[in-house]
């Protein structure tokens, strides 16, 4: 038996005989002290210390479940309240893009220099004086593409499903999906191995049990990093996603302006007490209503993921996760009101 | 954010437009009021479309740059997989394959 050595490879300090007699690693003269005995006090507490260790360092290990639960559920309802909310937005905001592209621009001199008038007021001009768009501008895409969304709804949706990966991301750590994916791969390889060499049929049954014994006996240190870096990912992500829930609050205000342009527009052409204004304004103020409530699911998942990151640095906060659960009844009421809001605004005429 | 800032804009605008509109719709007002009150509505609609635009380029280009740090964070530990173990048993496969 080799005796346990230092990290530079020496064993002075810890060889069992030297430590017996209390010989300190300080040269050839250094003095022979004894180390104090251990107290009948030390003895005695240090199976409680390590229990106490043990039962902390799992609580520091557990994956706050309500509170994912309920930051996750938060999402679900914001992604479902904004997918038909995108489809408007994209097609008022095309809308606007066309209606731009088909606006007075200002008008240049032979040399190519924007022109102005004595007042120093721009000179606008017609940009399609026979009726037809006798240019193409990359800035015209917006408008024109059939390919995906307008720009401003396409942000919408991809900073969704940004959050929405990284959710998941979240998800497969707290389930330990990957311990069933290595476990899948593992028996996959083994059975392509017995087909691939010639004689290793037989092999492949015992091989199949190793596969599961090999990823039984893995998974407690998959699992321990996987709540390492599910803490980790929690706090490091919070204040990003936190960043684009706060863009996606502050965007909905031009979002409105571009999902009720249509609306808009109609309510201006029209005479104030028309059939018309009244029909476009009760329309307008359906939206405000899915607004408010849109923006109130994006403020109860700021909360939730507020909540899971503070379960995450403070594991054994009861009040935190009381809070979350009591939490997830009022989110399916916002949910419902919200659907509710929609329905009403499409089956008006 | 410019956000705040063209949501005034716009509200003026909205502002100038009901103006325009009452000119309009005047009956006592002439034909030329009313068709120029028309022109100036549509300028004013075509200055309202421009602010959509506008925000949107805003809002693009943050969301951009949130995205590439909430996806950093997100690979930082090779978390995109979530499997460093079933990465390794991927290219054991692979080596299998080769064999």
């Amino acid at each position: 038996v080799l005796p346990r050595e230092n990290c530079d490879g020496s064993n002075a300090v810890n060889h069992p005989r030297r430590r017996r007699e209390g010989i300190a690693n300080r040269g050839p003269h250094a003095e022979r002290t004894l180390p104090p005995p251990d107290t009948k006090e030390e003895i005695m507490l240090r199976p409680i210390l390590v229990s106490l260790l043990l039962v902390l360092s799992a609580a520091c290990a557990q994956v706050p479940k309500p509170q994912l639960q309920a930051y996750s559920e938060a999402f679900q309802a914001v992604q479902t309240a904004a997918g038909p909310m995108i489809a408007d937005y994209a097609i008022g905001e095309r809308a606007a893009a066309m209606a731009a592209m088909d606006a007075p621009i200002q008008a240049r001199d032979e040399g190519g220099n924007l022109k102005f008038n004595a007042k120093g007021d721009p000179v606008m001009v017609d940009r399609n004086p026979n009726g037809y768009f006798a240019d193409f501008r990359p800035t015209d895409t917006a408008a024109l593409s059939t390919i995906g969304l307008p720009p401003g709804a396409d942000a919408v949706d991809r900073a969704l499903r940004g959050i929405a990966a990284y959710n998941d991301t979240l998800v497969a750590l707290a389930e330990d999906r990957n311990v069933d994916e290595a476990r899948g791969q593992l028996r996959s390889i083994v059975t392509e191995v017995g087909a691939l060499i010639p004689g290793a049929e037989a092999a492949t049954a015992v091989g199949q049990s190793l596969a599961g014994l090999v990823v039984d006996f893995l998974k407690p240190a998959v699992q321990q990093d996987n709540r390492a870096m599910f803490r980790q990912l929690v706090l490091d992500g919070h204040p990003k996603v936190i960043s684009l829930i706060h863009l996606l609050r502050d965007q909905s205000t031009p979002q409105y302006a571009a999902t009720i342009r249509n609306l808009s527009r109609k309510a201006q052409d029209e005479p104030n007490g028309s059939e018309a204004h009244k029909a476009a304004i009760e329309k307008i103020e359906a939206w405000q209503v899915v607004f408010a409530d849109y923006v109130t699911l994006l403020t109860v998942m700021e909360t939730r993921l507020d909540q899971l990151e503070l379960a995450v640095r403070n594991p054994k906060s009861q009040p935190v996760l009381a809070r979350a659960q009591a939490g997830a009844v009022e989110l399916r009421s916002y949910a419902d009101g919200l659907r509710r809001s929609i329905a009403q605004l499409r089956a008006k005429p | 954010m410019n956000v705040n800032r063209n949501n005034e804009i716009r509200l003026e605008l909205e502002r100038q437009i009901a103006e325009l509109r009452a000119q309009r719709d005047d009956p006592g007002s002439d034909a030329a009021t009313q068709r120029s009150a028309r022109e100036a509505i549509r300028v004013l609609q075509a200055a309202q479309d421009q602010l959509i635009g506008d925000d949107s380029a805003v809002f693009v280009a943050r969301v951009n740059q949130a995205l590439a740090e909430l996806e950093e964070v997100r690979t930082r530990h090779n978390l995109d997989a979530v499997s460093a173990l079933g990465r390794s048993i991927e290219r054991l496969r692979a080596a299998a394959r080769a064999t």
